[in-house]
This record gives structure tokens, C-alpha cells and sequence, in this order.
């Protein structure tokens, strides 16, 4: 369920808001979720919600540290509330000057 | 692309561009209103970035990207990267400036290294969007630059 918090998670959870160009989600406030979830699961519904086809290569990005989508918050060391930044990786160079 | 169209695609893919996000990675707008994209990336410990994407004739056209100061000055030459980087400090063959050397930015699609690389191959997926391009322009300075 999405809402504004202003008080920290219940016990084994983590509030997860994730900020893309395309959008925000939840639109509005955080998503209480289960501590021990994978972070590729919020991205996910990120997606549908958001309706942005085509991001199996984006990277999560929490504080300027990029995130393994497969951890769950705990084993990335997140608690309490985070704001993940959600998109695509640069690609290219091999211009000669 | 008629003008209209173009400022009513630009309008749409930099709607999102506030709040919570510009939070999140640090950056500000300086200017969004088309066809021009002027956006600063800023984080403690790393040299300040200011992009301005000319999206004239989007999204027929990818953007010129221009590499500024903070204070909105064009770079003319870049800090060194740290390792392979998007950033070119060479002279584009047509600007003369440096610049950046990724698809779905105008000079890289200009450049003869890259001139068979069609703009149409990329223009309609999610990841070459105006919002796509800004935050690959950010992963590359968050990862590269000094």
C-alpha cells in the first residue's frame, strides 16, 4: 500500500520510493516492503505501474552507490527509508577525436 | 518534425523531471522549455556538470548536447576521465568542442566514426527518451568524471 509516512517502517520492513524520468512510484509517498525482498521486485511494478517497457539493462542507484537488483534491502545494507533512482546505464565512447 | 509536435513530445518526456528526482540525484534545472534542456549534476566529492540539450526537431532529430560550466559557459576542454568514459575531450569535426560520444546525442550520430549509426534505430525505446538520455549523461559523469 502506498502512503505518506512519517514514522519509521514496522519491524522487517524498509519504505521504498523509486524516481525515475518517466515517473515516480508510488506516485506519491513511500511503499512499506518487506525487508528481506528482493529490490528487482519494487523495479518491477515500478515498471507496470509506470508503464516503461525495455528495462532489463537500467540500474538502481541509492546515494550515489548502484544496487545488485538481485539482493534483497538487507543484504544491500538499506534501511529504514530510501529513495532509489531508476534508469538507464550510459553506453557508448570510441569516438576518435 | 513539425515544431508543434516536437514541443509537444519535448513537453511530455521532461514532465517528470522534478521533485523527488532532481532530489534523489542531485540534479537542477536551469532551463525546460523547448527546445532547450539545461540541467546541472552536482554531488559532494566530484566537479560539477551542467548539460544543455538542444532538442530542435525532436524526436526526428536527437539532441545536441552542450557541455558547460556551472556557470553556463561552454567547456572547452574536458578533466581527465576516469577510464573509458562518453566524454570525448577532442574536437568534434564539426563543433570543434568536446563532446559527448554516446548514441542518441547528435554528435555522435555526426561523427564519421559513427555516421552509419541511423538515430531511427534508437529514437522509440524507453532508454533514448529525453529523461533516458539526461540519466545516462548523469551515469556517465557519476562514474567518470573527476
Amino acid at each position: 500500500m502506498s502512503e505518506k509516512k512519517d514514522k519509521p517502517p514496522k519491524p522487517n520492513h524498509i519504505l521504498v520510493a523509486v524516481v525515475t524520468t518517466a515517473g515516480a512510484y508510488p506516485n506519491e509517498g513511500v511503499d512499506e516492503v518487506p525487508i528481506n525482498q528482493p529490490i528487482k521486485v519494487q523495479l518491477h511494478q515500478a515498471a507496470t505501474a509506470l508503464g516503461i517497457p525495455g528495462t532489463d539493462t537500467w540500474i538502481a542507484v541509492v546515494g550515489g552507490r548502484e544496487l545488485d537488483l538481485s539482493q534483497s534491502y538487507k543484504d544491500a545494507g538499506l534501511t529504514g527509508e530510501v529513495t532509489i533512482s531508476w534508469g538507464p546505464r550510459e553506453t557508448g565512447g570510441g569516438c576518435e577525436p | 518534425m513539425n515544431a508543434t509536435v516536437a514541443k509537444t513530445l519535448f513537453e511530455k518526456g521532461t514532465a517528470h523531471l522534478e521533485g523527488r528526482l532532481l532530489e534523489a540525484n542531485g540534479w537542477t534545472v536551469h532551463e525546460r522549455s523547448f527546445p532547450v534542456l539545461d540541467v546541472s549534476f552536482a554531488d559532494a566529492g566530484r566537479q560539477p556538470l551542467r548539460v544543455r540539450l538542444m532538442c530542435d526537431d525532436w524526436n526526428d532529430t536527437p539532441p545536441t548536447v552542450l557541455l558547460l560550466s556551472p556557470a553556463g559557459e561552454l567547456l572547452t576542454a574536458l578533466p581527465a576521465q576516469r577510464g573509458a568514459t562518453i566524454f570525448n575531450g577532442g574536437c568534434h569535426p564539426t563543433t570543434g568542442r568536446p563532446f559527448v560520444c554516446m548514441a542518441g546525442v547528435r554528435d555522435y550520430h555526426t561523427h564519421p566514426s559513427h555516421v552509419g549509426e541511423l538515430w531511427t534505430n534508437y529514437k522509440n525505446e524507453e532508454s533514448f527518451s529525453l529523461g533516458g538520455l539526461l540519466t545516462k549523461l548523469w551515469h556517465g559523469w557519476r562514474r567518470t568524471w573527476p
